[in-house]
């Protein structure tokens, strides 16, 4: 089925998109990276109230040890009336979009959506909005990774989305029942409340896994770090 | 809008402010940079995955708009009997004086404002994508011959160590190499500009965003596989069984670059403006001998802001220009108010001065 | 169809009771009865039909085609039709989108190999013909049975055609078994306190919260996520629900392995 988009400026159909040649020969390492990696050093900048027409929104840099970058912009709509049946509790909608670069396929993408979509129906205090909708978006600014080798990988940005939307619906003033974070050890992201004593999600690519409940300790640990960056720009 | 905003407006502007607090002919301020997006960015940490190859985030007051210019290689079609090349320019110049759009190239800008809802375009991300590209095929900011690929080509030796070759770059005798490959490409342009917190008319931000990203884009040096062209000399293969095959796969080099060519002088800046007519009734009671009689109750303002302003001023000018005043675009829309050659007169001079001031900020 | 809060409440109250009450009977551990039938598509490589208890349903079929994989590398094609729900509905799209990336991850494409230069390529289509419950347990399930009774043609050239140009020629009617191991994917309902396997849609109504495990080669892998079986019950759980469903998980999937296994 190819129906052609009148309603988009697309460009030649038979044009190819630009493909870099992957060389054997490329020298990697540059030398500021090295020297960034050697501090390790974890950093996050946070900054709300970006987006004015938005009800609540929130701006995420994060960057890891290796000087990985992840930017992530979340903005909250709602609650705002719904249209259609009676509904006794609020509906929550996340959708995901990326800004410049486009890595994820469209499968990924509502693969996060429905998975953060899970998490926040258990934060936000839903009952307390009834007839409501609240659609919560995430712009993925730029995500960076300094390791070629590595294929672009969902888990590194979803603690980054977790944090970024829980200062959005903080923001908006969207009573949330805890403030929720997430922990990310290797290939697995867990996302906890209640101060690690509660999962809200759980999303593990890990396929070398073997204890999970060691798992869920590493994550909780860094679930701890990265609420206690929340509650310090909160206060 | 409601009658009470309308009247509230009135009265500020009677009182000379805005309900954005600025002056009359005070622009928002606006700051420029090309946001680390793309691959040639001073501070790229992921240049070997990422395929932006211009970029900017252009900020002005609340609203902000992030631009990302990516790209594409199409290959042109040619006349059957195209062996002299030479011809063909002739040829292209003598078209020139009749068809001067033939020259200029546009990119392809898709628009997409952040509003809270999904869907599909809306009308005003569909007609401003389109100004965009009509804007700039017309402008002559860039031509057609800055987007053709010089393409070089990738050779293989015994060792298994990769050479490039580009035709601009090597010796008289072995340029004749990369000539005797008759196809040409060109690259195509896409800009994806996202507008974030809009909050007034939008059209010369995204124009702003567009040039600057244009003015940081890269273009990847091309190169065909010495393999896969079609070239009159021995191909050294490694005891292995080489297909050519029927695609032409382009290649771009991770590291060379070259930058886009665009004509300097044709470079301009948007900016816009609004005329409205203040309401008699809402003026405050000023001092008679300051009230000149024939003084007409209409005020210029420039860059609209806020919902109120955009809802009530009907009479708009959105001008591209350079800072010596050369137009690009000109769009005055006259409804309500009255334009007076005088305020037309004026928003150029403004707009020059806007554009300088966003040229010393790129 | 919904349910109704009084009944809602009393299924909630009934599934959190110590041992918990489902309404079919059924133990924590247990699954809804399956029938699988193989085999019964004559122009497919391999095919299953997986019948639930309840009135789910789901078939699957295999397809190949011999490919130059230096030109294709991609050798698994994986589709998921829900009816019911359109193509770009999130489920069937993270679903499908799931589904393939574990087959990926999980299918050894080395023995698609038919050459040096020749591949079959696999073609998984999965339709759902009905289904109320979170259908990717009974996919997995019929992806599973699938691909262990997937014939594909036997080769009788020579597998080395480095040096040589040769097309594959295959035997004319003798074939070979695939040899694949699919993984099996596994839903828990949490209610209250109590972990359940396999819900029905009924006890997905009131769950608090449902996890995927998969189980590949003997034990509980990746991927382990939690799914939200509804949109208004959810809450978080805690740790020990996750390693009493993994317990459960080590305990009883070998047997269903084996049941699908002995199932042609």
């Amino acid at each position: 089925m190819s129906v052609q988009d009148r309603r988009r400026i697309l460009g030649p159909a038979e044009a190819k998109p630009l493909r870099f040649a992957v060389d054997s020969e490329t020298s990697i390492p540059e030398e500021g990276r090295t020297d960034d990696k050697k501090t390790g050093k974890e950093s996050v900048f946070i900054s709300t109230d970006l987006v004015t027409n938005a009800n609540g929104s929130s701006y995420l840099e994060y960057m890891d040890g290796n000087s990985d970058q992840v930017l992530v912009m979340s903005s909250v709509f709602g609650p705002r009336p719904l249209r259609g049946s009676f509904q006794s509790k609020a509906s929550v909608s996340i959708q995901f979009k990326e800004v410049t670069l486009e890595h994820f396929n469209t499968g990924e993408i509502k693969e996060i959506c429905t998975f953060l979509t899970n998490v926040f129906n258990a934060v936000i205090n839903i009952e307390k909005y009834p007839k409501s909708g609240i659609d919560i978006f995430i712009d993925l600014i730029q995500h960076s990774n300094s390791n070629p080798a590595e294929e672009e990988n969902i888990i590194k940005i979803l603690p980054t989305c977790i944090n970024s939307i829980t200062m959005a619906l903080v923001d908006a003033g969207i009573e949330i029942i805890d403030l929720v974070s997430a922990g990310s050890v290797d290939n697995s992201v867990v996302a906890f409340i209640r101060n690690g004593h509660e999962i809200v999600g759980i999303w593990s690519d890990d396929d070398k896994v073997s204890d999970i409940s060691r798992l869920i300790e590493d994550c909780r640990v860094k679930y701890l770090q990265n609420k206690q960056t929340l509650v310090q720009y909160l206060r | 809008m409601n009658t009470n905003t309308a009247l509230q407006q009135d009265r500020h502007l009677s009182l000379e402010t805005r309900p954005c607090s600025r002056g009359f002919e005070e622009f928002r301020d606006v700051l420029i940079n090309d946001g680390n997006i793309s691959r040639y960015s001073a501070k790229c940490q992921n240049a070997n995955t990422n395929n932006v190859i211009g970029s900017s985030i252009v900020r002005s007051g609340k609203t902000f708009v992030i631009t990302s210019i990516t790209g594409g290689i199409v290959e042109e079609t040619l006349s059957a009997n195209n062996e002299d090349d030479v011809g063909e320019e002739e040829l292209i110049t003598l078209s020139e004086g009749s068809n001067r759009l033939a020259k200029n190239a546009s990119v392809h800008p898709v628009v997409e404002i952040q509003r809270g809802r999904v869907g599909g375009p809306t009308d005003e991300e569909m007609i401003t994508s389109e100004r965009l590209h009509k804007t700039l095929l017309h402008s002559g900011i860039l031509k057609k011959t800055a987007l053709r690929v010089l393409c070089g080509v990738r050779r293989t030796d015994e060792n298994g160590k990769t050479t490039k070759i580009y035709s601009d770059e090597i010796l008289e005798e072995e340029r004749k190499i990369s000539e005797s490959n008759n196809r040409r490409w060109s690259y195509v342009l896409y800009a994806k500009i996202q507008v974030f917190s809009r909050n007034g008319p939008i059209f010369d931000l995204c124009w702003n965003s567009l040039i600057s990203a244009l003015k940081s884009v890269q273009l990847p040096r091309a190169f065909l596989d010495e393999r896969a062209a079609d070239l009159k000399i021995a191909v050294r293969t490694r005891g292995r069984s080489m297909t050519i095959r029927e695609t032409y796969d382009i290649l771009c080099d991770p590291e060379k670059s070259l930058p886009l060519q665009l004509n300097q002088h044709e470079l301009g800046y948007g900016s816009n403006y609004g005329i409205i007519d203040i309401d008699p009734l809402a003026q405050l009671a000023k001092e008679e001998n300051e009230m000149d009689v024939d003084k007409p109750t209409s005020v210029l303002l420039a860059d609209i802001e806020t919902e109120a302003e955009e809802s009530s001023i009907y009479s708009k000018l959105s001008l591209i220009t350079n800072k010596d005043g050369q137009f690009k675009s000109a769009t005055i829309i006259g409804g309500g108010s009255k334009i007076t050659p005088e305020m037309i007169k004026r928003c150029i001079s403004l707009s020059k001065e806007r554009s300088k001031d966003i040229e010393s900020k790129i | 169809m919904g349910l109704s809060i009084t009944e809602k409440s009393f299924l909630f109250d009934s599934l959190t009771l110590d041992p918990p009450l489902r309404t079919d009977g059924r133990g924590s551990h247990q699954f809804r009865p399956i029938e699988v039938s193989t085999d019964f598509l004559p122009n497919s490589n391999g095919s299953s039909h997986v019948i639930l208890s309840g009135g789910s349903e789901c078939i699957v079929s295999v397809k190949t085609k011999v490919v130059d994989h230096t030109v294709e590398s991609e050798l698994l094609v994986t589709d998921v039709d829900i009816q019911g729900h359109r193509d770009d509905s999130p489920l069937v799209t993270s679903m499908s989108s799931l589904i393939s990336k574990l087959l990926k991850q999980t299918i050894d494409q080395k023995k698609l190999m038919l050459t040096k230069r020749y591949s079959f390529k696999l073609y998984i289509d999965v339709l759902v013909l009905a289904s109320k419950s979170y259908p990717v347990s009974m996919i997995s399930f019929a992806i599973f049975s699938a691909l262990k009774n997937t014939w594909l043609p036997k080769l009788i050239s020579s597998d080395d055609d480095l040096e040589v140009e040769e097309l594959p020629t295959f035997h004319d009617y003798d074939m070979v078994k695939l040899d694949a191991d699919a993984p099996l994917l596994f839903t828990f309902a949490i209610v209250g306190d109590s972990v359940l396997v396999d819900p029905s849609f009924e006890e997905s109504l009131v769950s608090n919260n449902g996890l995927l495990i998969t189980w590949y080669k003997d034990r509980a892998t990746s991927p382990i996520r939690s799914v939200g079986l509804n949109n208004d019950n959810v809450k978080g759980f805690s740790q020990h629900h996750l390693e009493e469903a993994i317990k459960l998980i080590h305990k009883y999937a070998p047997d269903v392995e084996r049941a699908l296994v002995s199932s042609d």
